[in-house]
């Protein structure tokens, strides 16, 4: 295992260094395609870049904001031997839909309480081996970067894998998010989000039995979803040329199975297919790698937990492909509490032509409260990822 | 079409030749540093001595550009310019109470940011009780003057920490909300409310949607009036209320929970 690891790193470190060399070598640049610039529209003290051991290398910009939390802005992967490619133009958060049980409360966290004018500061001890970042105000925002296990493992062959974590944390309430995002060294993104503090209801009667879970004499903790809405502003390649497409994979009741797709070229709402195995992907549709395979980055939801009824209509499906508008904000309430334009992301969905693809997407966990909820709330996490797919035409780390 | 190629093609053996001291070099040290990581934490544990952490110095050493917040000089000079605005001082002058909602860096379209350089630009928001307006001024930090002045109705930014603390002290002016306030109380922490002071307070801007079973035409009209949904918390321990405050006519509309 040691000899395994030893020649893993070495050949890691060599291309490292091969990358490092080609780059000072007079007419090695003229092979390589043009580099989109790196994110400049932001001081050191909002900038994150970040080189793994791999080679691999993350920059972006952040901000707080008031009602979004942190958003990570101009994102650029470089995959170790590869050019900088530009990934993302703005990742965050566009609502928290926290409805309870019984049918009340129905807290829309974002919007009406407002994330980053929230955030709680973090010292030392929160962020273990990392360093706090200060956002003008308060220290908040925690930089990790961690082992994150294998990455393959092929015989005699493995390596390991890394991730830059950056989190953030909010007091809505009585409840504690942490907002993570992971963005790991081979380009995948995940983002990660949990809940801790204390249990906002507790129910004294037994008439709300039936919406909760006993958690101590004439106590019931009363049951809830957290409906967590991205907004996922995936800008790929040079400017301009993204497209929005669905894939999905059925058969007609045989053993065959194949594959499905649909160019999303006007606003659409989606349902996730635990049968069709659904997912979606932003292309760059003038950009290829050696391949000749469009590069983009594939949307692959995790299936859980659904929530819908007619009455909130953005309930009623899971992902939204919006054009870009800039008065498109936040998922719910977007009008009355964000300022913005358009009710809720249902309504965004309003027959536009798709040339600046936006993707909203949900995650829904449905809380039943537990003993162990009391006194600290353990965090109970959910996430999904956004892989590249096709940004090199091999794993850049054979 | 724009291809991208990996790096190493053309010069792949010029740079070898040339590479192989340095790459020796740079493996002796990736191995050493690779093994005390191994060492120091498996799968999910932190290791940040393995890569390259560009500098982060503290903001302020800077100067502000780009996406980067407001800083507090910036915040100050906003809101002097947006008070000082004959649009924003005319529409203010018919209100009898008004409230800074927030004063933060503007958020531009895309079409800007393409650009690569941009003014340095704030959002201030006001709220104005009387006539339940919202007042948002886009403030130019560059000119200082205002590029532009919205008012509008029904629109309710999340609720600032004077407004929930102005919503708990007309709370516990009524009656009925007190005394849910005070039940809440000894139920939770087993003895009568000594000071309110005790209670920390947090608040939801409310939108009726928030409460369905909440339907009277007081409760209906938040939205257009600017309302709080309380909630009471003794150290940390949220206490069963749903209390509802209208801000703009100064009294509670709801006074639930406690059950």
């Amino acid at each position: 295992m040691i000899k395994r690891f030893l020649a893993a790193t070495m050949a890691v470190a060599a291309a490292a260094a091969l990358g490092l060399f080609l780059g000072q070598m007079p007419g090695a640049a003229s092979d390589q395609p043009a580099v989109t610039a790196a994110p400049a529209a932001c001081s050191p003290s909002f900038s994150v870049v970040i080189t793994f051991t791999n080679g691999a290398r993350w920059d972006m910009c952040w901000e707080s904001r008031s009602k979004e939390g942190v958003v990570y802005r101009d994102g650029f992967y470089t995959p170790p031997g590869y050019a900088q490619q530009k990934v993302f133009s703005q990742l965050g958060i566009g609502q928290i839909f926290v409805p309870y049980d019984p049918g009340s409360p129905r807290f829309h966290d974002m919007s009406d309480f407002g994330i980053g004018s929230n955030h709680v500061t973090l010292d030392g001890s929160d962020c273990a081996n990392g360093k706090v970042l200060n956002d003008g105000a308060k220290d908040m925002l925690c930089q990790q970067v961690f082992s994150h296990g294998l990455r393959y493992l092929y015989g005699s062959v493995s390596a390991q894998k890394e991730a830059l974590g950056l989190w953030s944390s909010a007091q809505i309430g009585a409840y504690n998010y942490v907002m993570q995002w992971n963005f790991h060294d081979d380009g995948t993104i995940e983002p990660v989000i949990g809940a801790t503090g204390r249990l906002q209801y507790v129910d004294t009667t037994s008439a709300q039995a039936q919406h909760g879970w006993p958690i101590g004499p004439n106590r019931w903790g009363r049951s809830h979803i957290h409906s967590i809405y991205y907004r996922l502003d995936f800008d790929l390649g040079p400017a301009g040329n993204d497209a929005a497409e669905q894939y999905e994979f059925g058969g007609s009741g045989g053993t065959a199975r194949r594959i499905f797709s649909t160019t999303l070229s006007t606003e659409t709402a989606a349902q996730y297919s635990t049968e069709r195995f659904r997912f979606w992907r932003i292309v760059d549709t003038a950009t290829t790698n050696a391949d000749g395979h469009p590069i983009s980055y594939e949307i692959s939801p995790k299936f859980g937990y659904l929530h819908r009824n007619q009455v909130e209509p953005w309930t009623l499906n899971d992902v939204y492909v919006t054009n870009y508008a800039p008065g498109e904000v936040c998922a719910t309430h977007n009008a009355s509490n964000c300022g913005g334009t358009g009710s809720d992301v249902s309504a965004f969905v309003n027959g536009e032509t798709v040339t600046d693809p936006v993707v909203w997407l949900s995650v829904t966990f449905h809380h039943v409260p537990r003993d162990e909820d009391e006194v600290n709330m353990p965090l109970h996490w959910e996430s999904f990822k956004l892989y590249p797919r096709d940004l090199t035409s091999v794993n850049p780390t054979p | 079409m724009k291809r991208l190629q990996p790096a190493a093609s053309a010069g792949f053996w010029w740079a070898i030749l040339g590479g192989l001291a340095l790459v020796a070099l740079v493996a002796t040290v990736a191995v050493l540093t690779a093994n005390d990581a191994t060492g120091q934490a498996g799968a999910g544990g932190p290791h940040p001595g393995k890569v390259a952490v560009a500098p982060a110095p503290r903001p302020g050493v800077t100067a502000r550009v780009g996406y980067d917040p407001l800083s507090s000089a910036e915040r100050d000079a906003a809101l002097k310019v947006a008070l000082s605005d004959e649009r924003v001082a005319k529409v203010m002058g018919g209100a009898s109470r008004s409230e800074t909602i927030v004063v933060e860096r503007h958020e531009e379209t895309k079409t800007v940011y393409a650009r690569g350089a941009w003014d340095r630009r704030a959002d201030v928001v006001f709220y104005l009780y009387g006539p339940d307006l919202a007042i948002s001024v886009v403030v130019n930090l560059a000119t200082r003057a205002a590029d532009g002045v919205d008012v509008r109705a029904k629109y309710q930014p999340p609720l600032t920490r004077g407004e929930m603390n102005r919503a708990f002290d007309l709370a516990m002016a009524d009656l009925t909300a007190a005394g849910k306030i005070r039940s809440a109380y000894q139920n939770r922490i087993g003895r009568a409310l000594a000071d309110p002071e005790a209670i920390e307070r947090y608040g939801f801007v409310f939108m009726p949607d928030e409460v369905p079973e909440a339907t009277s035409p007081d409760v209906l009209a938040c939205g257009l009036r600017r309302c709080a949904l309380m909630v009471l918390a003794v150290t940390g321990d949220v206490l069963d209320t749903t209390i509802v405050v209208d801000l703009s006519n100064g009294r509670v509309v709801y006074a639930g929970g406690d059950k």
